[in-house]
Parts: structure tokens; sequence; C-alpha cells
């Protein structure tokens, strides 16, 4: 018989099991293994809030089970997290025992900042990250808590909370929540929704420090204490690249690891995926990290694929975020002013569209990104757009008519090309 | 993928055959506003249009997916599995087709009836065809020459 290459993939998210979905597809020699410090299989780290509310039973948020990884001859290693990459030979080292590789996919993932405040050791300040993290927060005893942070993970985790009964305060250091996703007057709208659910929004608001015994009891924001029991630290993540950084393998900016569009790392035979990498945007060349599912999911394909010598590339980060709030939806997509930081040679356009509201970013021509107050169920056009970097004209005429955007463009638009239409 | 469904506009009348057929091998109704496939009337150009799901090589809906309930299958059909779905509607904003939809609180689309579409055994006019991927691109090409050709021609004079 004659034996496939080995290839160890780190990390059991989204963008390892994809990876090893791609290899598998593509490979059915190639012995793969998969190494991953939790002892689950794949879940979904996307519906986790849903499960802290109670929307969803625990079984629910995996994707996977142990079979299914002997279903596809994926060797799991889990339970065991990997100590160092011996790039040179080759190599994985665990506590026990050692893997060598033909090929490494780091899919880290990242990791929740924790940032340094006056009585955060304290029992009940929390971080939300992972399936463990979700029991934590949902078998925690508590009357009222308090979310840090308004980005999409705290406003998610504070809906669920209330949903759960609590009374929630959310705090942001920002003049407006979802910062990164919308602009003021979007996220002002999104703010209102939340607000019409109870949730109490304090913005312009940093916590001075946690106050309580042993267990929480308070937080001191703006010189006023506020009671809770519960703190969710909420403030944003960090990719996860210790073992790449011992590695010698090349770190960014942004502190991800850098890859180019195939999700190579600098060293041959080691690739990189998901949230623990940096890309850079072919349209508007800022570097990016990958914080987001469909983004993950895409980038372990790639690197995946080009593992076992499919050349298929990373176009771009689509950025795409969807935040239900009690029935009311909110999107963004893509990039805007407030992620980009700038505002120069950007054109906007605004628009309403029934009870929702829009905002579509151009720079050069080009669509950058979009962001939808309860969007209309057809925006699947722009979205692709802002994905292929789609120019302006083909965002007018679709937004400018109705109709268009709930046609198939493909025989509309090949019609027109042979001219059939106008014949 | 082996086979599709193959659109051909000219051939459509706009009479829906295929959104009562669709309806009602789905739902038991005849429904229209069930059916995953829509004829869709452009008033100005003077076409009817039906759109459904292409079951496209490298869809954005399978990425997006939170719970990874979109799949594709052995047969080439992108298929949602209904015991996974949350219905969060990730899914439907992003299809460039508008072909997912929702149905009783799921998400829904056209799956080929599992190799047997009813839309197409019910269009009279033939507008919707099963077809084989590699003779559909063949016939498109023939169409392509033709269309050429007879702006060369009148060219020509």
């Amino acid at each position: 018989m004659k034996k496939g290459r080995e290839i160890v993939i780190i990390g059991n998210g989204v963008a390892g099991n994809s990876a090893a979905a791609a290899i598998r597809e593509k490979d059915k020699d190639a012995r793969v293994f998969l190494a991953s410090a939790s002892i689950h299989p794949e879940y979904s780290a996307c519906v986790l809030s849903e499960y802290i509310s109670g929307d969803i039973s625990r079984p629910q948020v995996f994707l996977k089970n142990h079979q299914d990884y002997e279903r596809d001859r994926i060797k799991t290693v889990l339970g065991q997290a990997v100590r160092k990459i011996d790039a040179p030979n080759n190599k994985v080292y665990f506590d026990s025992g050692a893997l060598a590789y033909e090929r490494l996919i780091i899919a880290t993932g990242s990791r929740p900042l924790l940032p340094k405040i006056e009585g955060a050791e304290k029992q009940g300040v929390l971080a939300f990250k992972t399936l463990e993290d979700a029991d934590r927060i949902a078998a925690y005893p508590a009357r009222i808590a308090a979310v840090v942070g308004a980005g999409p993970i705290g406003v998610e985790t504070s809906i669920a909370l209330k949903k759960k009964g609590l009374k929630v305060y959310l705090i942001e250091k920002k003049p407006w929540i979802l910062p990164r996703l919308f602009d003021k007057d979007l996220a002002d709208r999104v703010e209102e929704f939340l607000i019409q659910a109870d949730i109490e929004v304090l913005k312009e608001a940093e916590v001075q420090r946690i106050y309580g015994k042993d267990k929480v009891q308070g937080v001191r924001i703006n010189d006023r204490d506020l009671e809770c029991h519960l703190v969710i630290m909420a403030v944003g993540t960090r990719p996860e690249t210790d073992l790449a950084r011992k590695a010698k393998i090349k770190i960014g900016a942004l502190s991800g690891i850098l890859t180019d569009d195939r999700m190579r790392t600098n060293i041959e035979g080691i690739y990189a995926a998901g949230d623990c990498v940096q890309t850079t945007d072919p349209v508007t060349g800022q570097a990016g990290l990958t914080a987001l599912w469909p983004d993950a999911r895409r980038q372990g394909q790639v690197a995946g694929y080009n593992c076992v010598g499919v050349a298929k590339k990373f176009s771009r980060l689509l950025n795409f975020n969807r935040i239900e709030v009690f029935g009311n939806l909110a999107l963004s997509v893509g990039y805007s002013r407030s992620s980009l930081n700038q505002d120069n040679g950007m054109d906007i356009i605004n628009g309403e569209w029934g009870k929702g509201l829009y905002r579509i970013f151009l720079a050069g021509g080009r669509v950058l990104g979009g962001q939808f107050i309860q969007p209309s169920n057809n925006i699947g056009p722009l979205v692709n757009w802002v994905w292929k970097g789609g120019s302006a004209s083909q965002i007018g005429e679709t937004m400018g008519n109705r109709a268009a955007i709930k046609l198939n463009p493909w025989p509309v638009a090949s019609r027109l090309y042979f001219g059939g239409l106008s014949k | 993928m082996e086979k599709l469904i193959a659109i051909t506009i000219d051939k459509c009348t706009g009479c829906r055959s295929c959104e009562l057929a669709c309806s009602y091998s789905k739902t038991g109704l005849f429904n229209p506003s069930r059916s995953r496939v829509r004829v869709i009337k452009m008033e100005e150009a003077g076409l009817d249009l039906p759109i459904l799901c292409q079951q496209c090589e490298d869809p954005i809906c399978m990425d997006v997916c939170p719970v990874d309930a979109i799949k594709r299958k052995k047969d080439g059909i992108v298929d949602i599995d209904h015991s996974l779905c949350r219905g969060c509607r990730a899914c439907l904003m992003v299809c460039p087709y508008g072909a997912i939809s929702i149905d009783d609180g799921q998400m829904v689309k056209c799956d080929l009836c599992d190799g047997n579409p009813q839309c197409v055994q019910w269009c009279v006019t033939g507008a919707l065809q099963y077809t084989k991927a590699s003779l559909l691109s063949m016939s498109r090409r023939r169409e392509a020459a033709a269309v050429l050709c007879q702006s060369a021609l009148k060219a020509r004079g």
C-alpha cells in the first residue's frame, strides 16, 4: 500500500476542520493528524451565546462527533497541547511524544484580551471565547451582569444574558457601540434595539475597578458604582501565535502570523489559517486579521488545498458579520470608514429600505463594504461584489433597481453580453 | 457536478407551472410563495425569468453558515440539513441569486428534488431543462456562435 504524506493540523476550530476536509477531498492517501488542547470535537463558536441564553442545548453546539473524524480518517490528538514546533526537523512535540509532518497547518485561533483592571482576578470575572467559558458563564449564579466591551461578542453576550433573565449593563469605551462594524448613526439604531430590550448601554465608560470580597460585587465606572455579580470581558481578541513565534515563523504588525494568498508562512511546508493569521487585502493593500467564521473557514480550505498541491488562493477577508438583536438584524460586510481609519477618497452611498438603512463604502470605483440595519433579504449581490471587489456602477444599477436585485444576474448578464435583449 | 437545471429565457412564457409543481412537491400545497423556484417578470424587458439555486461551485452560503448545515452532497447538490439549521438567515442574505428563502421557519432552497426536479417535469415549454453541465456549456457555445455569426454576417452586408 502506498504510504500517504503526513499532514499535521494544530487547532480543532473551523479553520483546522475545513483544512482537514479540503485535504481529504483531494488526497485520499494523506495521513492527517488534528491536534488540539481542547478535548471537544469541533463545535461552533458562533452559537455559544445561544447556548448561554438557553435557546439551544449543549449538544447542539457541536458540529462533529468523534465518529465523524474516524469516518474521514482524520486521526485526532485531543486534550494534548502542542508544546513546540521543531521546524528544521519537521516535528511537533507534545508533553509526551511527538509527531512528524511533511506539511503543517497552524490554526491555533485567538485568545481573549484581558485588560489589566484592579480586581480582575476576582471570582465572577470571566472571558468568553471557548465552550468551557460558555459553560462557566451559563452556570454562574448572578442576577446582574456587566459586559465590558460592546463589540459583536459583547453585544451577543449581553443579549444572551438578558434572555436568561439577568439585568445587563453593556459598557463601551468608545462613543458608540460596535465601533468596528458600524458608523455612529447606524450603531445608534442597534443600540435602540438593545435599549428596547432593557439592556442598559453605557458609552464612553471605562471600568476603573472591580470590587467585592472574593466574588464580584460591583464595578466602578466613571466614578459611579454599579452593583453586579458577573463581569464578562469582551474587549477583543489576540491571535494565538506563541507556537509560531517560537518556531521563528514571521509575525506581522497586527500580531498575526504573516501569510500569503495561499496561506503559506515564511517557512516552507508550514501553512496557517484562521484567527491566528494576518493577510493583506489585494484591493485596499491593508493588512487585516481574521476574526470571523466565514473567513476562517475559507482560509482553512485554501491552506488544506495548497498542502496537497492544489493551488487555490484566498481572495480577501469578507468580514461578514450579522448580529440579531431580538429579531432585528444588523449586518456589516467588508470595510468601512471606521475599520480602515480613513475618510479621504471614500465615496459613500446612503439609503433607506423599508424599515431599514444602508450605507455603502466605495473607493476608486470599487466597493469596499456596506453596513445594513434591518437589511432586505436580498443583499446577496452586494455582499458578493464586496468580496470580489466589484465596481460602483454595478452596485448603482442594482441598488437603484429593486427588481434587479431579485434577479438571477447570470442569465441576464449573459443575454446582454450576447446581444439577446437588443434584437 | 453531473447535471443541473438550465434556464432558456426565450422559452419561458411566465406560466409559473414550475412554481406550482415545486410548492406542491415540497409542501403539499399549490402556493407559489412557498416555491423554491420563482419566476420574475421583467416588465420593461418583456421577459420572464425563472430563478433558482445554481448549486454554485464555490458557494458563499456554505461559508457563512455558522453551524455547517449547508453541505455539498456526493452528487454535487448543495443541500441544507434542517436538523442543524438554526434559522439565522445568513445564507439567505449572501446568496447573489436570492435563491434561498424561509418556509415555515426553515431555510429552504432548490435541492434538485434529489435528481428528479419537479419544476422541470412540469415545464411545458422547455425553458427549464435538467441536463448535463458539459452538454449545457456546449449548447451555450453554439448559441453564442450563432449570435456572433449573425453580427459578422450583418457587417459583411
